[in-house]
Formats: structure tokens, sequence, C-alpha cells
């Protein structure tokens, strides 16, 4: 798995939790899908959703996120 | 942005609608749908843009690197360029030799071709906009970015100028550079790094490899902030239980970095240190080839490395090694502090000590008390990496281990496990650290609180979906314990959050309570309630006023041991688990009528011991329990019986350390036989309790001297002077009484006084005060009791549990201290209550 949990685990956290305190869902699938591990169809099992909605939450959350990390880095120009 | 959860629901239905759709479709969709809304259509603008980005922070976890795009090969043309060789290939990327056109040898350049396709969304705008920035770093040293692009392929190219040469740490070995040579050719690097910092420019992967000398002797740096350039942090290749690969270099990558904190230009000062440290001594201050990531990171974070001076020969070096001592060690070290602040302020500042170093003059690197004071500071910064991180981790490991029990497939159950598995360790690894590690620091309450809240916060999130499942449940509980034992630290302004740890034990119980109903209970339910109970129980006796309750929960875990052992009877775990109720039952019980308990639990770990005579818990065990009944006996004055059991307790004891030489706690535990046997032979007036005593000290000092960062080692011994400063006192010699007194003072009076230690100063001091008394030194005696009563009166205070404050002693030493003409003595007798 090329992501590393270690990596800005503090800012990545903050931004989790707001995301699920605005959309649990899409949080949740992150949680399961970035740290579990797990594949689409075993969130979708967990969740107990199809896995089209996994799919969708996921690609969300995933916009939404790069969002929230991408911005306020050290040096960054933007 | 709106916090409204209606409102990015609705965001996300329409980002949901249109993602998949072409341009066009698209703004006809978001016309319809977000009329008179530009802000939210501007919201799911961004969003689309972000989700079209590919190679992201946040990738699919189904997609390998394998499949991305080959690079352009040898003979394809970029920009103007044709690319003639490759002359290198790293983590980033390949560079190739290139030049305008097959015949213009003059104008040769190097292409970089970044490895991993970027999308053409922003890649172009980021690059501009960077670009512009390291195009404009011109220094001699640095070598310089021409031109950048992205091709059709989408792969991205920088076009630098061509440097030919070797990395630095060859040229210095293959031409055997003296000493104040290569000095010479690494101050040079600083300057171009300190000028590149003041561009605002960070190179963040500062190696060898990325800086070239020329046969003109020239060193040039390459790859300025390149990993910038990618727009992603630096990829930690690799799970951890394989070698790291990957452009991060761990050998130069700073503890921060490691860490995945924001990297600044101190990290780059870190990486020169580290050049330093391999360009002076031609090794590396890490050993990290072929090693898992968790190792390096415990490596790099935690660990010193060895002086530079101090590698063994094998010398390849033109100098020796020993030229390097004392300043030059200092200097490297200094650069390669953990704690950023430590380290030198600039590239500058470091080139400026070395040339202090050259001219003979003072450096001011100090030789830092490196061990505990870089130790120290990096834990305190990982305390704060460690509040995000366990919370996480606890989430991830109950659903990874719960789903892979649920029944996974194979390959993924496999991952999950191997998932599982390092964060367990990771996890544990951090709570533990925290609990042997932390304790002993200042300010370190304030952070276990903190960590401790986010983990609940986290638990309790996690308990809303363990209502189903027992494996979750489970892995709950052992949270919610081991978040118990945190807060029940002892820190070193107060006695630990023991309301917190009984909560959190509480929970825990609470949690794991129904599944010991189900028949039959599994072993790792007991195990659980028990452990969760014992802790509750242990929590409530050690906070006064809870005894009826700690006995009560005692006998709940009593009761469940019992009737998981009347069904296993000969099962050694469930036997333990019996004794080890029981343990807690006549802990909670006390004196005086915990006899029978004592006696029921030394029968059991005693047939334990006889069928494993060797295991050292079982030894352990029996002599804990033996200390207990000798101290009952002790304390209901029957000393033959007293001294009987203490002498089985240190012939037990003297047995473990002998069979584990280096297990502190055994020798600790010996420690206190010999206390204890001295304290009965003492009651009895047998003079051969000095020795002992003193035997007691001698061996607390020796484990206080073995380490002496272990702050418990040290009060420890504090204790025991205090102790034969009674003895002596009583046994009439007073200047031994006072000596001991004094140097348990001089423990005490060096650290904050916490309530911990304020019982044992003010027995203390009562003691040297009455010793000097004694002597007639009326001076120091008032003195003594007037800080003795000050003791006093701050554990009434603060410690309103503890049972000794206010009590008898208090009293005598108030009426003393009074006598002294120490008004807050006076007022506080005249305002005591009666003691019974």
């Amino acid at each position: 798995m090329p992501i590393d949990l270690r990596l800005d685990v503090v800012a990545l956290d903050r931004a989790l939790m707001e995301l699920s305190s605005i959309a649990p869902d899409k949080a949740k699938v992150v949680e399961l899908r970035y740290f579990g591990g797990l594949s689409v169809d075993e969130a979708a099992r967990y969740m107990n959703v199809s896995p089209e909605s996994v799919k969708r939450y996921w690609r969300f959350a995933r916009a939404w996120l790069l969002g929230r990390l991408t911005v306020g880095e050290v040096d960054d120009p933007e | 942005m709106s916090l409204d959860r209606a409102y990015w629901t609705e965001v996300a239905a329409i980002f949901d609608a249109v993602v998949d759709l072409d341009d066009a479709e698209r703004a006809a969709v978001l016309d319809d749908r977000c009329a008179n809304r530009s802000a939210m259509r501007a919201e799911i603008e961004q969003l689309l843009m972000r989700d079209a980005l590919e190679g992201a922070l946040v990738t699919d976890v189904t997609r390998s690197l394998d499949a991305e795009p080959r690079a352009p090969a040898v003979g394809s043309t970029i920009g103007s360029f044709h690319l003639m060789e490759v002359i290198g290939v790293g983590g980033t990327g390949t560079v190739y030799r290139a030049q305008r056109s097959d015949e213009d040898f003059s104008h040769q350049v190097a292409v970089k071709i970044i490895a991993s396709p970027v999308s053409q969304i922003d890649a172009a705008r980021r690059f501009r906009a960077e670009r512009q920035i390291l195009a404009s770093l011109r220094h001699p040293h640095i070598v310089m970015l021409l031109d950048g692009g992205v091709t059709d392929a989408s792969h991205a190219y920088l076009i630098m100028e061509y440097v030919d040469g070797v990395p630095i740490s060859r040229y210095c070995q293959d031409h055997q550079l003296s000493l104040p040579d290569r000095l010479h050719l690494f101050r040079l690097v600083c300057s171009a790094v300190h000028y590149a910092h003041r561009h605002s420019v960070v190179h963040r992967d500062l190696k060898p490899a990325n800086i070239l000398v020329t046969a003109e002797r020239i060193p040039k740096v390459l790859d300025f902030g390149i990993a910038k350039l990618l727009d992603r942090p630096l990829p930690l290749d690799g799970t951890s239980t394989g070698p790291v690969t990957g452009p991060l270099t761990p050998n130069y990558a700073s503890p921060e970095q490691l860490r995945g904190l924001p990297v600044t230009s101190s990290s780059d000062v870190y990486a020169l240190g580290v050049l330093l440290y391999e360009l002076l001594s031609d090794r590396r201050p890490y050993e990290t080839e072929g090693k898992p990531l968790d190792d390096i990171m415990r490596l790099v974070v935690n660990s010193d490395p060895p002086r530079p001076s101090a590698r063994p020969s094998e010398n390849t070096l033109p100098y020796p090694a020993l030229r390097l001592k004392g300043d030059l060690d200092a200097i490297i070290l200094k650069a390669m502090a953990k704690e950023p602040d430590l380290r030198y302020g600039s590239a500058e500042e470091l080139s400026e000590d070395i040339k202090r170093f050259i001219t003979g003059v003072p450096v001011i690197a100090q030789e830092p008390s490196f061990a505990y004071l870089g130790r120290k500071l990096a834990l305190r910064h990982k305390a704060v990496f460690i509040t995000s991180a366990i919370s996480l981790l606890l989430v991830v490991g109950a659903l990874v281990f719960a789903l892979w029990q649920a029944g996974a497939a194979t390959a993924e159950k496999r991952r999950a496990e191997v998932r599982f598995a390092e964060l367990r360790q990771l996890a544990n690894a951090l709570i533990f650290e925290i609990h042997d590690a932390v304790a002993p620091l200042p300010g370190s309450t304030a952070v276990r609180r903190t960590i401790v809240a986010r983990a609940l916060g986290y638990l309790e999130r996690l308990a809303k979906d363990a209502d189903q499942d027992a494996a979750l449940r489970l892995e709950l509980v052992r949270a919610y314990i081991q978040i118990g034992k945190v807060q029940g630290l002892p820190g070193a302004a107060n006695l630990g959050d023991r309301e917190g740890a009984v909560a959190s034990f509480r929970t825990a119980q609470v949690l794991i309570e129904p599944l010991t109903k189900l028949d039959p209970p599994s072993a790792d339910v007991v195990e659980g309630f028990v452990e969760a109970t014992r802790r509750l129980s242990e929590t409530l006796t050690s906070m006064t006023g809870h005894r009826d309750e700690a006995i009560r929960e005692a006998e709940k875990a009593v009761a469940i041991a019992d009737g998981y052992h009347r069904l296993f009877p000969t099962d050694v775990k469930a036997r333990n688990l019996l004794a080890s109720s029981s343990f807690t039952a006549a802990f909670a019980v006390g004196y005086p009528h915990s006899l029978p308990h004592w006696q029921r639990v030394s029968l059991l770990y005693d047939a334990l011991l006889v069928e494993h005579p060797e295991d050292p818990q079982n030894l352990r065990n029996v002599a804990l329990v033996e200390k207990y009944l000798g101290t009952h006996y002790e304390a209901s004055k029957d000393l033959p019986q007293a001294l009987m059991h203490y002498t089985r307790a240190r012939t037990i004891d003297e047995k473990r350390v002998l069979q584990a030489p280096s297990d502190r706690g055994a020798q600790g535990d010996v420690a206190i036989d010999l206390s204890n046997e001295a304290s009965v032979r003492w009651k009895g007036r047998d003079r051969r309790a000095g020795e002992l005593f003193e035997a007691s000290l001698a061996l607390r000092m020796r484990l206080a001297a073995d380490d002496p960062k272990d702050e418990l080692a040290a009060a420890r011994v504090a204790f025991a002077q205090g102790r034969l400063a009674n003895f002596y006192e009583d046994a009439g010699e007073p200047a031994r009484a006072l000596e001991h007194g004094h140097a348990a003072m001089a423990f005490y009076g060096s650290r904050p006084l916490a309530p911990s230690y304020a019982a044992s100063v003010a027995y203390i001091l009562a003691t040297v005060a009455r010793v000097e008394e004694g002597r007639g030194n009326h001076a120091a005696g008032c003195a003594a009791y007037e800080q003795s009563f000050d003791a006093f009166s701050r554990l009434a205070s603060v410690e309103r549990e503890s049972a000794i404050a206010g009590g008898d002693p208090m009293i005598d030493v108030a009426r003393r201290a009074a006598a002294c003409g120490v008004k807050a003595a006076r007022d506080w007798l005249d305002a005591a209550k009666p003691i019974r």
C-alpha cells in the first residue's frame, strides 16, 4: 500500500474529524478503506450499503480531503 | 465552508451526478442544479478538479505503481532536446544527458523525467510557479534549472545544467582528501543551501548523490525542491515488514521528516549534519540498509548515533578519526540534533562554526547532555504525534481485526492480518512507551490527558459499532484498559487522573461483562474481565473512601475467575486468573482482615510454582505474596512469622536475580526484601538491621546508577536514605542519621515538590529536626521543623486522601514548629480537630 499511515497523521486526523461531522458516511468509507485497507466490497458489507455507494462516497471523500490536506502546508505558495 | 450536513449531502449528490459527465453535459447540469448558488458551484468544481488528479495524496488502494505508463526512452525528444543516454536513475525519476541536436555537443543539458505521471490539470499551473522560483536560484554551487514542463504522455520533466561529476562522498574517498579540504568542500555546499533557504527554497532531500563534484573540485547541488515540485509528500515505499526503498533516503531524513511533520530549512541542516558525518568519517551515522521502516524510525528518532570520532578503525581516511574528537564531533552532533531548535539556526551558522574550528577559535556547539536531552525532547514531540496516531491506530486495529474475523477473502484477510499486527504492535509500543518513558517527564501530564481524551473520543465512536461484534468488543476492552493505565500514572504534579482511570476500567468492565455470561465463556473474555476489574479494584483501593467498592469489585473478579476455574480446574491460565483476582481481593480487604485471603492466594501460587519451579513469573508471584504476608504479620506484631515470610521472599527473589541478572525488577525486589527484613529485625532490636538497611541502599544505588534516567529508581534511593536516617536516629547514631537525612533531602530538594514525595520529605525533615535538636543545634532543628510542617501541610491540602495527612506525626511536628515560633503551625494547631 503506497500510503504510509504515519505521514501527516495530525492533519489527516483533523480533516477526518471535520468530514465525519459534515458527511459521516463518507468519512466512514475513508476510515475503512484508507486505514483498514478494505476493498470496496468489504467496506460495503461492513456499512450495509451497495458497492456502488461505497465507490461514490470514496470518490467524494477523496476529493474533499485532498482539498483539506493540501491547504496550509508549509512552504506552499498557493 | 458550511458545516451544515444537509448542505454537504446535496453537494455530494450533485458531485456524484456530474463527475462522470463530459464538460458540456456537466456544465448544463451544474447550471440547472446550482442556479443562484455560485459558491456551491465553485465548491463542486473544486472537488471535480481534485477528483481528476492522479497520483494524489489519497490513492486508490487497488492501484499498483506498476500500472503506470512508461517514461520516454533514449532517442526521443523533450522540448527541443534529444535524449542521448541515461546518466542516472533515482527514486524520483530518470536523468538523461541531452543535447540540442545530434551534432551540438557543446550545449549539453540534463533532463530529468519524473517517474509517475502527473495530471495535466494542476501540474502545468503548479509547475510554472515553482519553476520560476527554482529557476531564479543562481549560485555557483547550485545546478541551474533551465526549464521544465509536462510531456504529452503526462510526464513532468525538468531541464537542468549538465554536471559531469561524482557524488561528494565518493569524491572525498577517491581523492583521499585531507580534513581541511573536506571541510572546505562542505562549506561550499553550506553556502549553496543557505542561499536557497534565503530564497525560501528547501531542498528536502540532501544527500551525497545529490551533490556532485566536478573534476575541478567544484561541488554542485542538484534537485533543489524537487520533492516539493511533485506536489506530494515523499512516499515511503513498502510496508513495515520490508526494507525501505523510494526517494526518501532514510539515512538523511530528519526525525520530523520520517514522522511526516512539516519540513523546514532545519531539516536541511540536519541532512547537512549527516553529510558532514559521512564526509569526515567515511561512515554513515545509522545502519539503515535493508531495515524495515519501523526500525529506521526508531533509530533515527530515538537513538543517538555513535560519535564520528569513535567509529572503529578499518580506516579509509587519510587522517586519524581521533582528529574529529571534541569540536568536530560536537558540531556534527549539533547539526544532527533530534530537536530542530537545538540544531544550527541555518546552514550559514553551521558553516561559521566550522570556520571557527579551522581557525582554532572555540566553537559554539556545546557538548550536549546528549542522551537525556535528546531523548526527552524527542519524546515530547513524539507525544503530540502519538495523540492522533494512537487514536487512529486503535480505530484501525479494531476494525481490521473485526473484519478479518468476519471472514474476508484470503488475500485481504492476510493483508488485514499483517496490517493489524503492525498496528497493534505500534499502538502497544506507543502506549507502553508513554507508560514507561513519558511518565517521569515534566509536563507529561497535560500530554497524557490529551492523548487519553482523543483516544477515548475515538473509542466511544467505535463502541457504537461494537454492539454486534464480540471481537471488536474485546479490542475495545483492551483499549480502555490501556487508557486507564495511562490515566492512572502518577505525574509530577499529581497522583494521576484516578477518577478517569476508574471510569475507563469501568467502561471496559461494562463492555465485557455481557460476554462473560456466554456459555461457555472464552478464555479471552474471562481474562479481559478479570484484568479490567482488578485494575478497577486496585485503583479504588488507592483512593481513600472507596474501600468497600474496591472489595466488591475484586469479589466480582474472583467470582468470574472461580466459575471459569471450576470448568477448567487444571488449566494454568484459569488458575492464574483465580490467583490474581484473589490477590486483588486480599489487597482491597487490607489489614487486618486480609490474612485468610493472603493465605488462599499463597496456596494457589505455591501450587503453580511447584509445577513450574523455574518460571520467573511464578517465582515473582510467590515472592510478592510472601511480602504481603510478611507485612501482615509485621503489622500484627508477630515478628518471627513476619521474618519467616520476608526471608522466604528474599530467597526467591535472589533466585530470580541469579536466573536473570539483568532483571532490574527482580533486583529491586531484593532491595525491598532486605529493607523489610531489616525493618522487622529492628523492631526486635536486632542490630543486624543496620547492615541489611545498608545493603538495601547499596543495591538501590547501583540500580539508579545503571540507569540515570530512571526517576523512580532515584526516588527509591532517596527513600532508602530516609529509612536509614530513621534507623540511625533510633539506634543512637545521630551523625549517620544526619548524613543519610541530608542525602535524601539532596534528592528531594532538586525536584519540584510532588505529592508523591511530600510525605517522605515531611518525615525525613522531622527526623533531621529531632536529631539536630538532640545534638543541641536548636537553629537547625527549628529550620527543619518549619520545613517539615510546611511539607505536611502541603500534603494535607493537595492530597486529601492521604491517610497520614493530619495524623499524629503532623501534630507532633506542628507543636515543635509552633514552639519554634512558626505562626502557621500555631494557627493550624488552634484550628485542628482533635484526633481520636
